[in-house]
């Protein structure tokens, strides 16, 4: 077993999905027969290869700082909020 | 002269402990838009107006990079003595928040656009330190949650969101508050001479972590806590002093330092935990592959370099060979771009320690006072010159003049206007000053008596008798002399 | 013309010219057959009443005023932003998500005059390989003859490539990560193009895995792929992994055969268990590119079976952070069961809001990504991708096209496969290692299978060569003649 319940609920902690017990049992089993799968690739000699960051060759585009941009219409900004009061928008309240 | 420098160091009963500090300074890139989108940088009341696409983290947005803040970091960079890396990547550190649009900050991690620079603080008039910096490296700044605008609900505010950020970290070569002050306040010039940062802490556009550890010397390096929530030098310097001297009572009484993050709490002067998280961060950083690696030129750095202002250390140098000032009025002087330039003007054909003693002393306290810039001094240089060319021509004496720039700084009036109007010109006539001493010499056969005995201390009594009549007008050095002779005859 | 629906774009367009047919006529004949096509649930959101709109302008146009595609209806998968309209990726998360923008590849098809009429179901974020994870039901692939077994069109674009099976659209838009054009072109009988990663911003395309995801059009026969494509492409400065290399002249070369060009065929590709029907349509391939004047070249690919596995870690992790911005703050779905706090309202919100497949990828992804697996896993990955494009540079070296099949079998029945993941990602086997170089690739149709479905050959090209990978597929498929339609009846 490359992975358990218990890594399983902290990879779902962290990506912030709320799991049912079923589903992590359900989870365990597939992520644990992926990782199998995945470990052929441990039989690949990768000495002294760069990892890829990037597969295009071009230079990097950069933006000038103008002034005069053009914003998103106002109204569409909280368009889609799911909650929102004013011009915020709103989430339960957070208790540093 | 200053004794020896020694690093402050917490003293216990037994023990002396060293204080060991590295600062993560977020400096607010001067930009008209943000780092990765066509968002508004500036700071604005409405909420979540003048934004991108990408600010509120639509679906299908890409950043783009602003030259502008590119070449931003690469000043700053240079301006801190720094390498300029020519490639340099974009991670993607997640982590979620609300104010975070995307879920993700886009960052630099193993691959900065600036590592290794320095620079030099002044640790006594004649000594100056070297602190290292470990990297430059821009980011994306956050956006703001309002947690006191409901009671049940946090607000939040993407204006902010994306703007251009530095965050320059330290080597953790501080060994006490006062050096970590001294850091910023050196750090925060640099920003303003190249003009990448306003260095504003009150509003936040520069802000700063700070790693305090603790050890008994030679020992190992203990463990550290990083306090947020540094607004200010003041607080920076409080804050340290206290988590140092807190870590110290932690060990001595046995216990261990937990590695961890705390809050400097300005009502209390105390350092604290912050809130536990329910979980440790684990932010796994990756190339973004929505950008490309920043490929740098060195005709592209070089350009740069030739737009690099004349820096705190240099004019420091030329101040005191230029000028002959003293350590510290350079010093002072150096801070400031616009102090500076302040300066050279009224320096200019002038006695130059008079005139960085006027802008130290008189001028400062009253910008002080008044929440002031240099910039918006109501008294320019030009015009507190023509004060000090009255002063040097002895036509109003030091005392008066003071009065005087009282006068300019509240009224914007000129000095000769004031001076004129309120007949505070200097008698320097020896005929009209030698008509009041006799009418006193006379009338006070006493006093004169005593001098010709011996007593010359009676000399300045009589100097006082002829200011009280002229209404500190006179020129004392005139009036001494003239006394002195009609006291001998 | 009686069955213009079926003609090719460039007839259409001269139809439309010489008044044969209006425009409106025209998206009103493609709205009756949508309409008819209900029952394979290919179609998210139909836009009609703004295509008829659109339609009334073209035909109010004078004739010097037309647009290279003016009037020309296509169907879009429901991953392309399109402003005002719904865009869904096929996600509760993203239900009811009205996109404030356009997206760059639909601006461009827009701007040559091209009418949206209908947007297209797929597996939800693109993920899957059967649209069988889409939010609004499986798709059902129109080859489908016996409705209680359907058929998958495959995945991730199934919709839009169903839509070209069964003639909906003049043409129709998908998205390819690791295949996800190429295979459902296989399965639904159509000609699916991805070109070279960086061809087509991916400005205003929901993102699944940034630096693999390409934009590329289904259509019916090379040629409309040819005019598609060179109406989709652009250098993006709203999209900074967009190529500034010029696009070649599709048209210019693409009839003039294959005689000289060298073929590479991959033996890493001939692998254990795949049907010997898949064999003899590859075989088939190698035969007429003979007969037309190639060269067949065998060559090595020694790392095509790492492939796959490096795939499923590098998709899911830039997956996981990709759709981190679906928390439920700024727009889509929050969860509307009762939460405590933040965190809560995160976790349900995702939880509820996104899909079984996509939550497996996301947990991979965060895996691979986490502290103590990262250079295990994603670093070692991007190693190996590295391996992976020497191969094909390598081989490039010496060939100008490579030909495989583009699918391991031919169209599943639905849930099939859907018990076990990894038997449902062996179906990408031979699209993912051209995805993973960005090498523009395409699938058109080959032959039918025993069982009376689709397959598909692919065509895999060097960077930045769609011409001659389109040339190429132009000679195959003159050769082929391949002229089944889906047993619609009397659709």
């Amino acid at each position: 077993m490359l992975i358990d319940e218990k890594i399983t609920r902290k990879i779902a902690t962290l990506a912030k999905i709320d799991l049912s017990e079923q589903e992590i049992k359900e989870y365990t089993k597939d992520l644990n027969n992926i990782l199998k799968w995945m470990e052929e690739l441990k039989e690949v000699d990768v000495s002294n290869i760069k990892p890829v960051t990037s597969i295009t060759e071009n230079k990097l585009y950069e933006r000038d700082d103008i002034s005069h941009a053009i914003y998103v219409e106002q109204e569409k900004v909280l368009l889609n909020a799911p909650d929102k009061v004013g011009d915020y928008f709103t989430v339960p309240k957070v208790i540093e | 002269m200053m004794s020896e420098y020694n690093a402050k160091k917490i003293k216990s009963a037994n023990d002396e402990w060293e204080i060991i500090i590295g600062l993560e300074v977020h400096a607010q890139i001067i930009t008209n838009l943000k780092l990765f989108s066509n968002g508004a940088a500036e700071f604005r009341k409405e909420a979540n107006h003048k934004l991108d696409l990408l600010d509120i983290g639509l679906p299908g947005t890409l950043p783009v990079i602003n030259r502008m803040a590119v070449d931003q970091a690469i000043k700053t960079g240079l301006a801190l003595n720094a390498t300029i890396n020519k490639r340099s990547i974009f991670d993607r550190k997640n982590y979620f928040y609300p104010d975070l649009p995307l879920g993700y900050q886009i960052s630099q991690f193993k691959d900065p656009i600036v590592s290794e620079g320095f620079i030099n603080i002044d640790i006594s008039d004649s000594k100056t330190k070297t602190i290292k910096i470990e990297r430059l490296h821009l980011e994306q700044d956050a956006g703001k949650s309002l947690h006191d605008q409901s009671p049940d609900k946090t607000f939040i505010d993407y204006n902010r969101a994306g703007v251009a950020l530095m965050e320059i970290v330290s080597y953790p070569d501080l060994s006490d508050w006062e050096e970590a002050g001294n850091y910023l306040t050196k750090l925060r010039s640099i920003l303003r001479f190249v003009n990448t940062c306003d260095g504003n802490m009150e509003e936040g556009s520069l802000r700063c972590d700070a790693n305090v550890s603790v050890r008994k010397p030679n020992e190992p390096l203990g463990t550290r806590c990083e306090i947020k929530n540094l607004n200010s030098i003041k607080n920076l310097m409080k804050a340290i002093e206290y988590e140092a001297t807190r870590q110290v009572t932690v060990l001595e009484g046995g216990n261990k330092i937990i590695q961890e993050t705390r809050l400097f709490d300005t009502n209390s002067g105390k350092t604290k935990t912050m809130r536990s998280k329910e979980e440790a961060h684990d932010y796994r950083y990756f190339p973004d592959p929505d950008l490309l690696p920043l490929e740098l030129t060195d005709k592209r750095i070089e350009d740069i370099s030739k737009t690099l202002p004349e820096l705190p250390d240099d004019l420091k140098i030329r101040l005191l060979n230029q000028y002959g000032l003293s350590a510290y009025d350079a010093r002072v002087i150096s801070s400031d771009q616009g102090t500076t330039e302040y300066f050279e003007v009224l320096s200019n054909n002038r006695d130059a320690k008079q005139a960085a003693n006027w802008i130290i002393t008189n001028l400062f306290g009253k910008l002080n006072d008044s929440g002031k810039s240099i910039k918006d001094s109501p008294i320019d240089a030009k015009e507190l010159g023509k004060l000090l060319d009255l002063i040097n021509k002895q036509i109003i004496s030091n005392k008066i003049a003071k009065e005087v720039f009282e006068e300019m700084f509240t009224s914007g009036k000129s000095a000769a206007t004031i001076i004129e109007k309120k007949g505070l010109k200097q008698i320097s006539n020896t005929d009209e000053i030698e008509g009041i001493v006799d009418k006193i010499i006379s009338s006070n056969e006493k006093q004169k008596k005593q001098y010709q005995s011996g007593n010359t201390k009676v000399l300045g009594w009589f100097v006082g008798q002829v200011m009280k009549e002229t209404k500190g007008q006179a020129n004392p050095s005139v009036v001494n002399k003239v006394i002195i002779d009609k006291l001998k005859k | 013309m009686t069955n213009i629906m079926n003609a090719d774009i460039k007839n259409i367009i001269k139809a439309i010219a010489n008044k044969e047919y209006s425009v409106e006529e025209l998206v009103n004949d493609f709205i009756k057959k949508i309409d008819k096509l209900d029952k394979f649930n290919l179609v998210s959101e139909k836009l009609y009443d703004e295509a008829i709109l659109q339609a009334k302008k073209a035909d109010a146009k004078k004739k010097e005023d037309r647009l290279p595609l003016e009037g020309i209806p296509i169907a879009v998968k429901d991953i392309f932003c399109t402003e005002g309209n719904k865009t869904s990726a096929s996600s509760n998360i993203l239900k009811n998500f009205k996109a404030p923008y356009e997206s760059t590849v639909t601006q461009s098809l827009k701007n040559a005059g091209a009418i949206i009429i209908c947007k297209t179901n797929m597996d939800e974020f693109a993920m899957g390989s059967a649209s069988d994870t889409c939010n609004l039901g499986n798709v059902i692939n129109p080859w489908t003859k016996d409705f209680s077994k359907p058929l998958t069109p495959g995945g991730s674009s199934g919709g839009s490539a169903g839509i070209m099976a069964a003639s909906g659209a003049c043409f129709s838009l998908g998205t390819d990560t690791g295949g996800s054009i190429r295979q459902p072109a296989s399965f639904c009988g159509v000609v699916g193009i991805k070109p070279t990663y960086g061809r087509c911003s991916r400005f205003g395309i929901i993102a699944f895995a940034s630096s693999l995801d390409q934009a590329g059009p289904f259509t019916k026969n090379v040629e409309d792929g040819a005019l598609a494509l060179t109406h989709m492409v652009s250098y993006d400065k709203k999209d900074s992994t967009t190529s500034m290399e010029k696009m070649p002249d599709l048209f210019k070369n693409l009839k003039n055969g294959v005689r000289g060009l060298k073929i590479g065929i991959p033996k890493q590709y001939d692998i254990e268990g795949i049907p010997s029907e898949i064999k003899d349509l590859w075989n088939k391939g190698k035969k007429i590119l003979e007969k037309l004047g190639a060269e067949i070249i065998d060559i090595s690919l020694p790392h095509t079976k790492y492939a796959l596995p490096t795939y499923y870690i590098i998709a899911p992790a830039e997956a996981s952070a990709n759709l981190a911005r679906y928390d439920g703050v700024k727009y889509g779905y929050r969860s509307k069961n009762k939460f405590e706090d933040l965190n809560e309202m995160y976790c349900k919100t995702r939880g509820e809001g996104f899909g079984k497949e996509v939550k497996r990828r996301l947990l991979i992804g965060t895996y691979v990504l986490s502290s103590g697996y990262y250079d295990a896993y994603y670093l070692h990955a991007q190693k190996v991708r590295r391996r992976i494009i020497e191969d094909f540079d390598n081989a490039f070296n010496k060939i100008d096209l490579i030909l495989t099949p583009t699918a391991p079998s031919d169209a599943f029945m639905i849930g099939e496969k859907t018990e076990d993941p990894i038997s449902m990602y062996l179906n990408d086997i031979f699209t993912v290692p051209s995805s993973l170089a960005g090498l523009p690739a395409l699938s058109l149709p080959g032959a039918m299978s025993d069982n009376g479905r689709p397959l598909g050959l692919q065509l895999i090209g060097n960077t930045f060569c769609e011409d001659l990978l389109l040339r190429g597929a132009y000679a195959i498929e003159q050769e082929i003649c391949f002229k089944n339609e889906p047993p619609l009846g009397n659709l």
